[in-house]
Order: C-alpha cells, then structure tokens, then sequence
C-alpha cells in the first residue's frame, strides 16, 4: 500500500495527472457508469481495488471524485455511498474532510500553488487560471488555496457558500467571517464581477477585505473567495486588473485593434518558448508593429503599450 | 435494515460475545434497505467488514437501481465472486 506521503510525492512529479497515474500506479481499476445520487465510491477487497466514477459528471468533477476516492483508501478510511460533491464540501466530519484535504493534495500539489500564486490578494480570475493549469474546477482550486493560504504566505483566505443568495457556511482555517458581512460582501462582489470588490474590513485596523465571486457554471451553489489584507497588500492591482486597465487603454473601444493585435500575439507565441522576455519583447517590437499605423501605432509605443506587450509575452517566455 | 433481515440486531437472547461483534456491524444494522437488493448489498457488506462502506444518512433510497447494480458488481468483483459457469457438454 502506498503511503499518504509517496503519494503526494508521485502527485507532484506527475502533475497534472497524479491522481490518474497513481490508480494506475496503484493497480486499481477506474470503471464509468451513470450514477444517480452520488459521484462516486471505491471498494478494496481480496480480488482486487475498483473506483467507480459517475460518467455523467464534468470532468473535472469526476477528476474531483477520482483523488476523493484515492484519498478514502490512502487514509484507510470507510467510503460513503450516496454523497454528491457539496455533501462533500459541507462536510464536518473530520475523516471527510481529511480526504478532502488528501484529494487536494493529489490534484494540485503545493509548489504549483505557490509558483502559480506568489501574492496576495488573491481574486477569482487568478483562481480560474490555477484551476485551468490543475484541469480542476475553480471550486476545487479555491478550497486548496484556502488550506494552504497560511502556510505559503498568502496570510488567510476563505471560501463562502451561498445558494441563491442566501448565505449557507464559509470554510476557512484562518480567516473567520460573520454570516451578514459574507453576504454584504456577496452582493457587493455580484456587482464589480469580474473585478473584485475592495472594502474597509471595520476592525479598529487599516485591513482590506478583498472579495470575488468563483464560476461554479455547473454547481447549485455559488461561492466566493475572501481574503483580509492590510491596506497595502489588499490594494494591490492584481495582474488581471493591469491588464484590464491596460487594454483599456489600448484599446478603447477599437474591437479591430484589439482582434488584431490578438492575432498577432497568437501567432508570435510558439516563438517564445525558447526566447527570454527581454529578447521577445525586442523581437516582437522589431518584426510584428509594422501592420500598425496612426493613432493604434501611437498607442502601442507608448509606456503602457509596451507594458501590455511585455506582460502578455511574459506568460508564455523563459523567465 | 429490514425487521425481516436476518442480520437485524436481536433483542431477545444470550448477548453475543465481545468478540463477535464487529464494529461496523452497528452502521449497517441500520441501514434503511427496502428492496431485495438493497437487502442483499448490505448482507454481502455486514459480511464483509474489510470493504469499509458507509450509506449517507443511512438509507440507498437516493440510489437508482442501475447504480445499485454497478455497486452489487463492484462488490462482487473485489470479493471475487463470479457467476458460475455452464459445465461444457
């Protein structure tokens, strides 16, 4: 039987499919069917190891319920036939929630979390892009940067749980939150989506509550993402928000501009792969303006155009 | 579980030994099972302590009878129990 720790341990080197490889590893059949009333379960007996996952679910939901599965024999702890995925995430039961965090661990490994998210605050788009990297839902990302938020110098984070728009639980182990401030929070981050919404914490301090509302497109819940910050970290633009203003800038309204410089920096990114920021921003700027004239020109070669540039560039170079 | 199971707890009788009684045996004693499959799932469990199953709120009623099915068939597969095969003539 591998251990919790090799198991993380070969999660990481075979990111993003450790929980896949590991059943493999682990000679446990993986079968599909449809399933009504729950995700997912698995048996361990004398013939054999089967998981059963239900096909009719998303991807990366069954992906969810594989490293849930996984997590329930690792631990050795009894599986429950009949749970659907916010059964799950509600749980108060302290083994459940030990598989949880054991599932977290299998999709996305600790050292992403920290090279994908170096700062704070964290706001859902940063979240969606993790998740993307992970092949997880945003859901599933957000709960894993919640466990790991104090440990990797994020400082705190919490997720709340809302259906409608009505408050249901928040789980955080480090930052607490009253249910009628969750909920100002919610309306007000309903409103600013996609940006987040930056209010006065109202402790006797300068803190920050930054908020943001996580897609959950095929869930009956919705969810939101908080961190308190100190003012100055809390009013930090987060990289998505640059890049917005950025556009803004650039493009202001010129939808001919915009697909067009989306096409030209499609086309430049197979050749920064093997190429330094410094030598693609310089490429870039050397081979691929030519198309633009006038004002659109002006625009481009200004500090902020070649910020945007640098910035989009920097997401698909060499460090 | 059924009143009617035979692995329903017994009110009545010598109090079973110590230690013949397994400590999940308590879980599936009170499941909810109202069909012959759902008796025989939680038969072949009971008997089987080593497959570790719990039933939310302790009932299969959520369950359809294809999943059952799929459950019965995974049970069977990692106990090793098969169907028996027609003796070739």
């Amino acid at each position: 039987m591998t251990s919790v720790e090799q198991a993380k341990q070969f999660a990481e080197e075979n990111f993003p499919h450790g929980p896949e490889k590991l059943a493999e590893k682990m000679g446990i059949e993986v079968r599909k069917s449809v399933l009504v009333g729950c995700d997912g379960w698995v048996l361990s007996g004398p013939d054999g190891i089967v998981i059963r996952l239900n096909s009719k679910s998303p991807v990366q939901r069954r992906r969810f319920t594989r490293a849930h599965e996984l997590g329930h024999l690792l631990l050795n702890v009894p599986t429950v036939v009949g749970e659907s995925i916010y059964d799950v995430l509600k749980s108060n039961d302290r083994e459940e929630r030990d598989v949880n965090l054991v599932a977290g661990e299998l999709l996305i490994p600790e050292s992403i979390v920290r090279r994908l998210l170096p700062l704070t605050p964290v706001v859902a788009s940063q979240l969606t892009k993790l998740a993307k990297h992970a092949k997880v839902s945003e859901l599933a990302a957000a709960i894993r940067v919640v466990h790991l938020a104090g440990e990797i110098g994020l400082e705190n984070a919490a997720v709340v749980y809302f259906k409608g728009d009505v408050y249901q639980l928040n789980f955080s182990k480090t930052l607490k939150i009253e249910e009628e401030w969750a909920t100002h929070l919610f309306k007000e981050a309903k409103r600013t989506k996609p940006n987040p919404i930056r209010l006065p914490s109202g402790n006797n301090d300068d803190s920050v509550t930054v908020a943001s509302i996580i897609e959950n497109p095929r869930l009956s819940f919705s969810t939101l993402f908080v961190q308190s910050l100190s003012c100055e970290a809390g009013s930090k633009s987060t990289p998505e928000e640059v890049r917005r203003r950025l556009e803004t800038f650039l493009f202001s309204g010129d939808a001919h501009f915009r697909n067009q410089m989306q096409g030209v920096l499609g086309y430049f990114r197979p050749k920064c792969e093997n190429m330094t920021l410094n030598d693609a921003v310089s490429e870039f700027f050397t081979t691929k303006i030519h198309r633009s004239q006038g004002e659109q020109l002006k625009r481009l070669l200004s500090v902020q155009g070649r910020k945007y540039v640098r910035m989009r560039l920097s997401e698909w170079c060499e460090t | 579980m059924s009143k009617k199971s035979e692995f329903a707890p017994s009110a009545v009788g010598r109090p079973p030994k110590c230690s013949q009684i397994r400590a999940d045996l308590g879980d599936l004693s009170h499941v909810d099972a109202k069909s012959e499959i759902d008796l025989h799932i939680v038969r072949l469990l009971a008997l089987n302590p080593s497959l570790k199953v719990r039933f939310r709120n302790q009932e299969l009623a959520s369950l359809d009878i294809s999943t059952k099915e799929a459950l019965l068939d995974d049970i069977n597969s990692v106990l090793g129990i098969r169907p028996l095969r027609k003796r070739k003539t």
